[in-house]
């Protein structure tokens, strides 16, 4: 075989430099024969003998012998070792001179000599860019798009797989395809081809490389992908195949409008079938589908609309199904149950809906199922769901009766950030306008010490806000001289002080106003920590920060006149010139402020 | 196949050598950074934890209702380890490797003996391991900025982790050079678990979908 090889290449040698057509044609079957045989083996032969350089001349368009020599160029291109020599041998431009052919069997061999070169080739892709060759085969993808005779199929295949090859992990290039607007013939081709195996397959490629890039999105969003993926899923049986189909939904689905499209096409069915079916598999795959059958789920509910679309009321099959989720024995469907939950809790309506269905005693039995030994993904997302639903001030009294304040102590121990965050969170919402809560939980000595703990976790910026938060509401909402106690017995003075000094206004103002409260109730007790905390001169600079808003003003002097009552405490006021800021407010545009300033002046110099 | 948003982590510096307060949780990935004192292990941790975990609070008046994504694939914990000293007690060191998924073996570029000191380490996490072939490490040789105090070529270090057969880098906390890239390819590296991590907002997923899809029909 080699000696014949070794031959064809010295004749080819020769017979490129005068054409003569049979010749060459029986060279190149031979190449393409010891190819077929040894791939690799014949490759090097082909390179050695510096054949390369010579292929350009004979990529003649008129010659009947071209498509052999692409066909062999593609053969040599899967080599990975060849695909750089192809560029340097000046292939590129003459393989895109052939994309103007009309013959079928060239732009066959063409297309997928270009496409192996530009597999995982920087310069074979640069090369092609450079010729403008992108262009030119998405151009005949379009005009070839109708024609579903299989050898045209199979040329679609060819050509889309060469635009892979081309764009594949390139962002900017596969930019440039989406804006020459191959996403909208692309989805054509899977309407009309959808009966041809290797080029769907080979669509779905392609969607799934392009939909990384957000500029696709949209453009997706104004095709009719979603209800084609949607038939194309139905009709799989193989799990690969659904595999193939999921994979590219994910990415897409993130986009809102393709999650209501997606709805609209019976996704969800599909997905609550493939999940009814794997639920109780072993297999690795029934494992994998069900994740990403229930993850799909969820990812659909992110979006308002389709959310609420599939709550229709609350009555809707679809919600009664994730329901029934929640108690199984399945983990990852205890997981996608309380995050289809925790989703779709996303306004007043639904949350008073549900809770008053029910569906607080099956969170809270969930958690106490997670308690010991516990996933840490499914106590967030019960936690999260928890949070959402206590958001409507009806629920909260609801949401306290049924004990959730206790069941959510009982992770106070996790070490967990995202299930601090939510606890936090849950605890926060449940107590505002429920002032009993509030005392009862701010007397919590535990809860205290654990809530000041998490003031100081720096690394977790929200945690440490949420427990900043936490904590100024136990008191701000039970005003109980206890909880200040609590408070200052477990040390959270001076992390309020530090709250006020906060970027956030927010922050600024519930601080404020909890340290007034303090100052109210308990200002002895609290003494020794506001002088630590140096909570005079954070207030000065609240009050001379031009930038204050009105409300952080006029606490700031509240708290003044407040802590006047204490001796070490009003020695500081006076020696920091408080009479000035505070004289200046008086021409403060808010009348509460300026009212509020005046009487500060006049306290401030009375005991002067 | 699904990434999540956000990447959250925890660090334990072995120092303190904190008694556990729940039971382990099963999604746990632990990751343990190994290496000698001042070779800079807390420094490339914090500058990637600094770069990437997009942990700000904003917070809000009206409470809103929030969107709820698993954080399964955001936890991760990061240990870091002295080699040297007393800090570490052989026990506390054999059972940090056993716990471990992922380890960073983190030597200096201008201390030959940092990079000694990784030797009895990594034969350590062999032993206990039993074969490396399934878990990410990855050899560092930080301070790659400070060129004029150089005592390990690039060389060097690629041989080791040859020998190793383990991955390698060389990167520097200071400059930033490197750091993000590192964390990257020891997740890539994963191959059991679906570890993503997102940086700049981008999904990181994509090498996985690229994977599993590449194989298919690229060569025509």
């Amino acid at each position: 075989m080699i000696d014949n090889l070794s031959e064809a290449l010295e004749k080819l040698k020769l017979a490129s430099t005068d054409s003569a057509t049979d010749s060459v044609e029986s060279c190149l079957d031979c190449l393409l024969k010891a190819l077929a045989n040894n791939n690799t083996e014949a490759s090097m032969k082909i390179q050695e003998i510096g054949l390369l350089p010579l292929l350009p001349t004979l990529l003649n368009p008129q010659s009947s012998c071209t498509p052999k020599v692409a066909n062999i160029i593609a053969e040599l291109a899967k080599n990975e070792f060849m695909r750089s020599p192809c560029v340097e041998a000046g292939l590129i431009p003459p393989l895109i001179q052939l994309l103007n052919s009309t013959d079928q069997e060239v732009l066959l061999q063409t297309g997928r000599a270009l496409g192996n070169i530009c597999y995982d080739s920087h310069e074979g892709r640069s090369a092609v860019d450079l010729a403008g060759g992108a262009q030119i085969v998405a151009e005949h993808i379009k005009s070839l798009s109708q024609n579903t005779e299989p050898e045209n199929e199979k040329l679609l295949t060819v050509f889309c797989g060469m635009l892979m090859n081309y764009s594949n992990d390139n962002d900017s290039l596969q930019a440039q395809l989406i804006n020459m607007g191959v996403i909208p013939t692309l989805v054509k081709l899977l309407g009309i081809h959808s009966h041809n195996i290797a080029l769907t397959e080979m669509c779905l490629i392609a969607f799934g490389n392009l939909a990384e890039l957000e500029s696709s999105k949209e453009q997706f969003a104004s095709t009719n992908i979603a209800e084609e993926l949607v038939r194309l899923f139905q009709k799989q049986s193989e799990h690969e195949k659904k595999e193939m189909i999921f994979e590219v939904l994910a990415p897409l689905a993130e986009n809102d409008v393709i999650k209501l499209q997606l709805v609209e096409a019976g996704l969800v069915e599909c997905l609550l079938e493939v999940v009814a079916q794997t639920v109780d598999g072993e297999r690795e795959e029934d494992v994998t589908q069900l994740k990403t059958a229930s993850d799909l789920m969820v990812l659909l509910l992110l979006g308002d609309e389709s959310m609420q679309k599939l709550f229709e009321g609350g009555k809707g099959s679809v919600f009664q199904r994730v329901l029934s989720w929640i108690p199984s024995h399945n983990h990852q469907l205890q997981l996608a149950g309380a995050l289809a939950i925790a989703n779709f809790a996303r306004n007043d309506g639904n949350c008073i809906h549900m809770v008053d269905t029910g569906i607080v005693q099956k969170l809270l039995e969930l958690l106490d199922r997670h308690v010991e030994e516990g996933n840490v993904t499914v106590q967030h997302a019960a936690l999260s769901a928890l949070r959402n639903l206590a958001i409507p001030v009806v629920n909260k009294s609801k949401m306290l009766s049924a004990g959730v304040a206790d069941v959510v102590l009982k992770f106070l121990q996790s070490e967990m950030p995202p299930v601090q965050f939510k606890l936090l969170g849950t605890l926060r919402m449940l107590i505002d306008t429920q002032a009993e809560a509030a005392d009862q939980l701010g007397t919590n000595g535990k809860l205290v010490e654990r809530l000041v703990e998490w003031c100081e976790a720096k690394d977790h910026a929200g945690v440490m806000g949420e427990s900043n938060r936490l904590l100024s509401a136990l008191i701000r909402h039970s005003k109980s001289k206890e909880v200040v106690k609590t408070v200052i017995q477990g040390g959270g003075v001076k992390h309020l002080v530090t709250m006020a000094t906060s970027e956030h206004m927010i922050m600024q103002n519930e601080a404020l106003v909890a340290l007034g409260l303090i100052a109210a109730l308990e200002l002895v007790a609290a003494e020794k920590d506001f002088v630590g905390a140096s909570l005079v001169s954070v207030l000065h600079k609240l009050l001379s920060d031009e930038r204050s808003a009105p409300e952080i003003k006029y606490n700031s002097m509240i708290l003044i006149c407040a802590v006047m009552g204490s001796e070490p405490l009003h020695k500081e006021v006076q020696s920091l010139a408080f009479l000035d800021v505070v004289s200046k407010l008086r021409a403060h545009e808010n009348k509460t402020v300026s009212h509020q300033a005046s009487l500060t002046e006049q306290r401030l110099t009375a005991q002067s | 196949m699904f990434s999540t948003n956000s990447y959250r982590s925890l660090i334990h510096s072995s120092r303190w050598t904190p008694a556990p307060r729940m039971p382990e949780q099963s999604n746990d990935y632990r990751v343990v950074v190994f290496g000698a004192g001042g070779v800079g292990k807390s420094s490339l941790v914090l500058r990637f934890v600094k770069g990437t975990f997009r942990d700000t609070y904003i917070p809000t008046v009206e409470d809103t209702y929030r969107q709820v994504i698993s954080c399964d694939k955001s936890v991760c914990t990061l240990q870091i380890t002295d080699t040297t000293g007393s800090h570490q007690f052989p026990a506390m060191q054999r059972l940090s490797i056993s716990k471990g998924h992922a380890f960073i073996l983190v030597y200096s570029i201008t201390s030959r003996q940092s990079l000694e000191e990784l030797k009895p380490i990594y034969q350590q996490v062999l032993a206990i391991k039993g074969t490396v072939e399934s878990i990410p490490i990855m050899l560092v040789g930080n301070k790659s900025d400070e060129m004029a105090q150089r005592e390990v070529e690039t060389k060097e270090g690629e041989a080791q982790a040859t020998s190793w057969k383990c991955a390698f880098m060389e990167t520097s906390a200071k400059t930033n050079s490197n750091v993000k890239e590192l964390f990257q390819e020891l997740l890539s590296l994963e191959k059991k678990r679906d570890m993503s991590l997102s940086i700049d907002g981008k999904r990181s997923g994509k090498n996985k979908r690229a994977d599993k899809l590449k194989g298919k029909c690229s060569i025509m």
